[in-house]
C-alpha cells in the first residue's frame, strides 16, 4: 500500500511547514494545516490561513491569497514532495475572533 | 449570457449579500455555485467541440463530476516538462484543474457536512479561483493540450 511522504513523515513536513510560516509576510496571522483524506480518498494537505482583517479584503485579497499560495507550493510543494493535493481556505482575523473555531485557532 | 457565466454572477452576489452578517445558507451555496460555474464551463467548452448542434445537449449529459475530478488530478500530476507545450499555456491549464479539484471538495462541505463553518472571506476567495479559471480557460481555449483535457473529462482512463 503507498503512503505517501507526507503522512510517513509527519515531523519533517511540520518542520517544513514550520520555515515557510515564517516567509508568508505580516498580512498572514496563522497557518494551520491537517492532512486527511479529501473527498475522492485522495491524500491531501489543508491549510488554515488567517489573515489580517486589511488584507482580507478584495481587491487585497485574492492578490494575499495567490501570494500565500505560491510561497507555498514553491516552499513545500505539496503534491510532488509529499504526495498531498494542496487545499487553502482563508478567514481573517475578525471572522475567527466571532467563529472561534479550535482548528484555526 | 451563457449559463456557466450566468453562475458565476450569481455565485458572487450570494458571497457578498448581507453585508454585516453573512448567512451560513448564502456562504455555503455560493461555493457550490462556483463550483457550478466551472463545471458548466468545462461541459461547454468540450461540447462545443461537437459539430453536430442538435446532439450537444445529448453529450453534455455524460459528464461525471467524480470523472472530471479524476482527470484534474491527472494533470496536476503529470508534471510540466514532458508535454512540449509553452509554460504560460500549461500554467492556465494547471490553474483550471486546480480550481476545478479545489472548488469540487469545497462544494462537497459546503453542500453536505454541516460541521463546517465558512467565512465570507474563504468563500470570496474560492468565488475569485473560480473566475481565474474562466479567465486562463478564456485564454488557452484553442490549445491542443487543452483539447486533450477536454477530452479526458468524459472518457474512462485506460489502464
Amino acid at each position: 500500500m503507498y503512503v505517501p511522504r507526507g503522512v510517513a513523515e509527519r515531523k519533517q513536513l511540520a518542520a517544513a511547514i514550520a520555515r515557510v510560516s515564517r516567509k508568508l509576510g505580516t498580512d498572514v496571522i496563522r497557518l494551520r494545516y491537517s492532512v486527511q483524506e479529501n473527498w475522492s480518498g485522495e491524500p491531501s494537505i489543508y491549510f488554515r490561513v488567517v489573515l489580517t482583517d486589511q488584507a482580507s479584503k478584495p481587491p487585497r485579497l485574492h492578490k494575499v491569497a495567490k501570494k500565500v499560495e505560491a510561497i507555498i507550493e514553491e516552499q513545500i510543494n505539496p503534491l510532488h514532495s509529499w504526495g498531498l493535493f494542496s487545499y487553502y481556505n482563508f478567514r481573517s482575523k475578525s471572522e475567527q475572533d466571532d467563529l472561534k473555531e479550535p482548528a484555526w485557532a | 449570457m451563457a449559463l456557466h457565466d450566468d453562475l458565476l454572477e450569481q455565485a458572487h452576489h450570494l458571497a457578498t449579500r448581507e453585508r454585516t452578517k453573512p448567512r451560513q445558507a448564502s456562504l455555503r451555496r455560493a461555493v457550490s455555485t462556483a463550483y457550478y460555474a466551472i463545471f458548466h464551463l468545462l461541459i461547454t467548452e468540450t461540447v462545443c467541440k461537437w459539430k453536430i448542434g442538435a446532439q450537444r445537449s445529448q453529450l453534455a449529459r455524460i459528464f461525471e463530476h467524480a470523472r472530471m475530478n479524476s482527470a484534474s488530478e491527472r494533470v496536476l500530476k503529470q508534471g510540466t516538462q514532458s508535454s512540449g507545450e509553452s509554460p504560460n499555456v500549461v500554467a492556465h491549464l494547471k490553474r483550471v484543474a486546480t480550481a476545478f479539484r479545489r472548488l469540487y471538495d469545497n462544494r462537497q462541505s459546503a453542500d453536505y457536512d454541516t460541521s463546517t463553518q465558512w467565512s465570507r472571506t474563504d468563500v470570496v476567495e474560492l468565488v475569485d479561483l473560480a473566475q481565474g479559471a474562466f479567465a486562463s480557460m478564456k485564454a488557452i481555449r484553442h490549445e491542443p493540450i487543452v483539447h486533450d483535457y477536454l477530452l479526458s473529462l468524459f472518457v474512462r482512463e485506460r489502464r
